[in-house]
């Protein structure tokens, strides 16, 4: 049984339902099982209606991304994944510049 | 000729003309069976447990009691008071002889692991079979009621444990979540007996003897007879609405090609449910032991930790969340911080001499082999599924993840017990293992095998490393820790 990675984003903080259960809330990566699922939102005032995904592929770093939004806001694009905090950067090693005392 | 031979004789013709004695009772039209349990998950330093107990009659039933005592003796500070570990255990799942005492733990509680001893462990209850296998009495009230031997299992558990309780007595707020694990004997599929699989079949979970589950998951192929059910769906739920999470799989275009095995559990309950295009019709149910799906009752821990349509179990008020929260619901808000899933396997690995002889193997050695390999691959195969689970939600809770997912930090814990972990090295160690080992499955125990499989539980739950980084993490202290071992034999991602 593989996990995956879903984002769900949306103005507002809500419930997020794959197939009429809740999995979390809006804008925080969730895990689910690979499959397919109709997601929607709790409450009412959003679009579209249902999205209709098939999960899989995904990694924490790369969850997939659906959004929702307002009532007569744009439909909006597809947004790119957010980006994985930067990695720490590796300590230099010597032969860097000294400084003068 | 002996005086009862006629009695008997008739007895047994009469049986052969009874009808099936069907053990289940509809719900009424437009009705679900409630869960009114709810796992408190408000305070975040409580571990939730989830504990699976494998099949092996008594020895199972006896393996599982002396762990659940032995978990019961750690305790730990919590807001000012002092706690058990066992009151952390919001969830029980079993096969079999392990079904035994998981339902009477469900039902009793902590307190309740004394009295089982007594009224079960410890009574010769294979002479109480064997008596009511021969009084006549017996025979003619089997032939008469259409019951059959299946029944008698049935009313030894209920005398001596469960006293004509039902399942309302165990879906109440703060009793664990039961999940005893059946066949359906024409599929081959797990049936549990919990809320969301007797919606399937219209059946009222609330008037079902819990005696009628445990046998269910208890009947051995052939010895016993199978628990019969009717199908109440078309009778007495016509028309009812399909699940949302059943119609997505079957008319989803990627459901069958991403996840079979869950489509093939929705195209089940769709049958069951007399849904659009039925695969099968099941008007009737038949239940042999839950092992011979999986026996170490993993299925369910499985479906309960990673399913968006598991049963609703946390509590909603307690967790903050919107409904009755599923336990994937309250991992991805963070409600859980630790997570302990303990497996509990009394499968014997007695010695035969099959392979130090030159004689070919006959019809009986044969059968044992048939029955008893693909039984124990199987159960393998469940097994390894959970260690992938818990290694994925290991690695996730690891952080570095995009999308400020909370469920970052979360701490994993699979303690498996098994005797083959007792090693090598120990000559008392290796004597335990073989006792143990060469301990029958049978409905009674002898006091020196009850004695050996306390000492067998203590022994291999102390010695895991994930128990023990457990009571570390959980500044819990125990003289058998070994620290350094805690932490290398369970490596939490965010060490």
């Amino acid at each position: 049984m593989a996990i995956e990675y879903l984002l769900v984003t949306f103005p507002e903080q809500r419930a997020v339902l794959a197939d009429g259960n809740g999995v979390g809330f809006t804008n925080h990566t969730l895990m689910l099982p690979t499959d397919e699922y109709l997601i929607t939102l709790g409450g009412t005032g959003y679009q579209p209606p249902s999205q209709d995904i098939a999960l899989s592929g995904t990694s924490l770093v790369k969850p997939m991304v659906i959004a929702f939004t307002l009532p007569g806001a744009p439909a909006a694009r597809p947004p790119s994944p957010p980006s994985a905090p930067p990695a720490t950067p590796p300590a230099r090693r010597g032969g860097g510049k000294k400084k003068n005392a | 000729m002996h005086r009862g031979a006629p009695w008997l004789v008739a007895c047994l013709i009469l049986a052969g003309c009874a009808s099936t004695h069907f053990e289940n009772f509809p719900l009424t039209s437009g009705t679900e069976n409630p869960e009114r349990r709810a796992v408190d998950v408000s305070h975040e330093e409580r571990p939730l447990i989830l504990v699976a107990i494998s099949g092996g009659g008594s020895r199972a039933a006896a393996l599982g009691w002396a762990v659940l005592r032995e978990v019961a003796k750690f305790r730990y500070g919590a807001e000012g008071q002092t706690r058990s570990l066992i009151d952390d255990i919001g969830v029980v799942s079993s096969v079999s002889g392990g079904s035994v005492i998981a339902a009477h733990f469900a039902l009793y509680g902590p307190d309740g692991l004394e009295r089982f001893a007594l009224d079960f462990l410890r009574p010769d209850n294979m002479r109480t079979l064997g008596i009511d296998a021969v009084d006549p009495i017996t025979w003619s009230r089997l032939a008469v009621t259409g019951a059959s031997r299946i029944d008698v299992v049935e009313e030894l558990f209920d005398n001596q444990l469960f006293k004509r309780k039902t399942f309302f007595d165990l879906n109440q707020p703060g009793k664990p979540y039961l999940i005893l694990n059946a066949t359906d004997m024409a599929t081959g599929e797990v049936f549990a007996f919990t809320p969301k699989r007797f919606d399937d079949i219209c059946s009222d979970l609330d008037k079902e003897l819990i005696s009628s589950g445990v046998a269910a998951s208890s009947a051995v192929p052939i010895v016993l007879s199978p628990v019969a059910f009717q199908n109440f769906s078309v009778s007495h739920c016509q028309g009812r609405p399909i699940p949302q999470w059943i119609t997505t799989r079957l008319n989803g275009r990627f459901a069958p090609y991403l996840n079979l095995e869950t489509f093939k559990l929705a195209r089940y309950a769709n049958d069951l449910r007399g849904g659009p295009n039925s695969l099968r019709k099941i008007d009737y149910l038949y239940f042999l032991d839950g092992g011979l799906a999986d026996n170490l009752a993993i299925h369910g821990l499985l479906e309960t930790i990673s399913s968006p349509y598991a049963a609703p179990i946390i509590g909603a008020r307690d967790a903050g969340l919107p409904s009755g929260a599923t336990v994937l619901d309250a991992l991805n808000t963070g409600k859980i911080k630790k997570l302990v899933v303990l497996v509990i396997n009394a499968r014997a690995d007695a010695a035969n001499t099959l392979s130090q002889s030159s004689s070919l193997p006959g019809i009986v050695d044969m059968v044992n082999s048939v029955t008893s390999i693909p039984l124990s691959s199987t159960t393998a195969s469940v097994a390894s599924q959970m260690e992938v689970l818990l290694a994925q939600l290991n690695a996730a809770a690891g952080g570095g993840g995009s999308g400020n997912p909370q469920f970052t930090g979360l701490k994993v814990y699979m303690v498996k017990i098994d005797f083959d972990q007792f090693g090598d090295a120990d000559p008392h160690r290796r004597e335990l293992r073989a006792k143990a080992n060469n301990i029958p499955t049978l409905w009674s125990i002898s006091q020196e095998n009850r004695e050996v499989l306390e000492e067998a539980g203590t022994v291999l739950l102390h010695q895991h490393p994930c128990f023990q980084r457990l009571l570390i993490d959980m500044n819990i202290p125990a003289s058998f820790i070994d620290p350094n071992f805690a932490r290398m034999g369970c490596r939490q991602s965010s060490d």
